[in-house]
């Protein structure tokens, strides 16, 4: 059995490496992980500098008491604040593409429909499938796991001590199971669909539910709001109203406990947590990432037990 | 020339038929709808809790002996409540754009009946206006039902009735959605036009509408010295905008630097077009439109310029007929 998983996967992980599509994307994330840095350390550098000069200005006006500078003992991770951003919204909807074209390709080459004369089962394939995605996305992060470590210490000079390390590693595998919840995500949608486009909008569809409708209604922040790392730290709103909602949706709020281990995990918002204690606060985050990923794998074996191997040319 | 009009009106006629039975276009704009009324009645629930907030902040001061230091109340501005509204937009209206152009597109060569429309004695501007008509008749029949639907939630949840002006405002806010979505209509339809797989037109087309609306934005903003710290950097430093303004004057490099970036998206031009109409961007709320469009003209004239840009390149590409009979 495994033997055959195993090929699938390894078939898939050639096929997705052939696929130009897919090197875009993988070119697109590995320059969103270099603009992450350069970026977090560029606008540092400057919000310090421009500190600096309030400072002056405030002391021209005769302002004795000037508020604290919290850059200055911000976490080095914290320079790492956009990939938490990046990998919510872009990262996600990457892993939607490789997923939705892992089946999607088999479907319009006729594929699906002639693999299962052979000796393998339906589960074996998809769960063959499922690993080659796996391998695909454990690669590119770490990949981009060591961009961050190599470009932090270019552009920092410091060493990273052996707790941000290993911040930074739980970091980065979290961020792995969230992408992996998207990817089979977009392979359900490209098993059960019908059309092709559908296929590749639904989940979409799903993708903006979670990483903006369900936001917005927990804290009332607009979907541009959640493009910047630190105004989601923004408080919420204290009427009834967002108070019962926040209690109902957060703790089912996947890209919410996501943005919440990710910014603990890297210090965002200048506070350098026990990662004992990190894990420990969003244990129940954790146990909902694995919950909707043994949910979407268990229902995408389902939709292929029920795939009609005999379909017609699929729709556009 | 009658005879090129009545073919635009044919072909724009059967665009419209088209796509309106399409499912993925109708799951989309109802979904539209659904964020448009659930971004609104958030925004209307947001400011009843800032107002409950104030009449608990007043009665503490009272009971304390400051009724001299009582802050003015909080004011509703009904098209602030848009910011939603505008941003759902960007995001879902765009995808709207790209569906209806894939699937303008992927229809003629599923069936191959571009290459017999070609053969036939059409020019290749009538078939490219006849598709753009008859898509903007259903964009802007989304865009009607987006703008009754914030009509009367303001009405019905904010209890304001907009006044002319404001009603002028709103539907200056849907005419440049409008042309917002034509762009990537266009974008959409021109990959799909290019590319020999539909599939890898639509991925390349997500990949592009990624670009403009998510990343570059988030670049700009994150870059940001005020985004720093919730709330505002400035405001945290209890200094006013003359002081920011100066301190800011000292890094004229790097905040050029991130304009330019900003710039190059049509997602930027289009929301600070619609963020100045609405008096979401303080500087212009309850300004009159004049004394708005002597600063947004450019973001308006930049909006036209990548929608002209995306409609003459389709345009280049159907003219290409070696590529059009050679695609598919």
């Amino acid at each position: 059995m495994w033997k055959k998983i195993w090929s699938v996967s390894i078939n898939e992980f050639r096929a997705l490496f052939k696929e130009k599509t897919f090197i875009l994307l993988l070119i697109i994330f590995i320059l969103m992980t270099i603009f992450s840095t350069y970026i977090g350390w560029s606008t540092k550098n400057t919000i310090e500098k421009v500190y600096q000069e309030t400072v002056i200005k405030l002391k021209e006006s005769g302002v004795s008491e000037i508020p604290l500078d919290t850059f200055l003992i911000a976490p080095v991770l914290s320079i790492l604040k956009n990939m938490i951003v990046y990998i919510f919204l872009i990262g996600s909807l990457l892993a939607i593409i490789i997923g939705h074209s892992s089946f999607m390709r088999d479907r319009i080459a006729g594929i699906s429909k002639i693999v299962f004369s052979r000796t393998i089962s339906r589960k074996e394939f998809i769960i063959g499938k499922i690993i080659g995605i796996f391998n695909v996305l454990a690669l590119i992060i770490s990949v981009s796991f060591i961009i961050s470590y190599v470009s932090i210490i270019l552009v920092t000079g410091h060493p990273f001590s052996g707790n941000e390390i290993v911040k930074l590693l739980i970091f980065y595998v979290i961020s792995l199971a969230y992408l992996i919840i998207f990817a089979i995500l977009g392979l359900f949608f490209a098993i059960s669909s019908r059309s092709e486009s559908l296929a590749l909008v639904i989940p979409i569809i799903i993708w903006i539910v979670i990483s903006f409708v369900l936001p917005q209604l927990t804290s009332a922040l607009n979907p541009s709001t959640l493009l910047n790392p630190v105004s989601i730290q923004q408080a919420a709103p204290h009427s009834r109203f967002f108070t019962v909602i926040q209690e109902v949706i957060k703790p089912f709020s996947l890209s919410e406990n996501y943005k919440e281990l990710g910014s603990n995990l890297l210090g965002v918002g200048s506070v350098d947590k026990n990662t004992m204690q990190i894990l420990i606060d969003n244990s129940a985050g954790i146990l909902l990432m694995l919950a909707s990923m043994g949910f979407l794998i268990y229902g995408s074996i389902f939709s292929m037990k029920k795939f009609d191997v005999c379909e017609e040319e699929i729709d556009e | 020339m009658n005879n090129s009009k009545s073919i635009i009106a044919v072909i724009a006629r059967k665009e419209y038929r088209d796509s309106i039975k399409s499912k993925l276009f109708l799951t989309l704009v109802s979904f539209l709808i659904v964020l448009i009324v659930v971004s609104i009645v958030v925004s209307s629930f947001d400011f009843k809790s800032q107002v409950a907030d104030y009449k608990s902040s007043v009665k503490i001061l009272e009971d304390m002996g400051k009724s001299s230091e009582i802050p003015s109340m909080p004011q509703f501005f009904p098209l602030k409540s848009m910011r939603g509204v505008i941003e759902y937009i960007e995001i879902i209206g765009a995808i709207i754009g790209i569906i209806l152009g894939y699937l303008s597109i992927s229809r003629e060569k599923g069936k191959r009946t571009l290459q017999l429309v070609l053969s036939r004695p059409v020019r290749i501007a009538d078939i490219i206006t006849g598709k753009f008509i008859g898509n903007s008749f259903l964009v802007l029949l989304v865009l009607l039902a987006g703008l009754f639907s914030t009509f009367f939630i303001i009405w019905g949840i904010g209890g304001l009735l907009l006044n002319l002006i404001e009603v002028v405002k709103l539907l200056l806010v849907f005419l440049f959605s409008y042309l917002y979505i034509m762009f990537f209509f266009c974008l959409s339809s021109m990959l799909s036009l290019w590319f020999k797989s539909l599939s890898n037109a639509l991925i390349i087309c997500f990949i592009i509408w990624l670009i403009f609306v998510l990343i570059i934005p988030q670049i700009g903003d994150t870059m940001d010295p005020d985004n720093q710290i919730p709330g505002g950097f400035f405001k945290s430093m209890n200094i006013d905008k003359v002081q920011e303004e100066e301190v800011m004057a000292k890094f004229t490099t790097y905040e050029t630097t991130r304009n330019a970036i900003e710039e190059s998206s049509i997602t930027k031009h289009y929301e600070r077009l619609n963020f100045a109409i609405t008096g979401i961007k303080e500087k212009y709320n309850g300004k009159d439109l004049r004394f708005i469009f002597k600063d947004s003209w450019k973001d308006l004239v930049w909006v036209f310029s990548f929608l002209l840009a995306a409609y003459f390149m389709e345009y280049a590409i159907l003219s290409n007929k070696r590529l059009i009979f050679n695609g598919d």
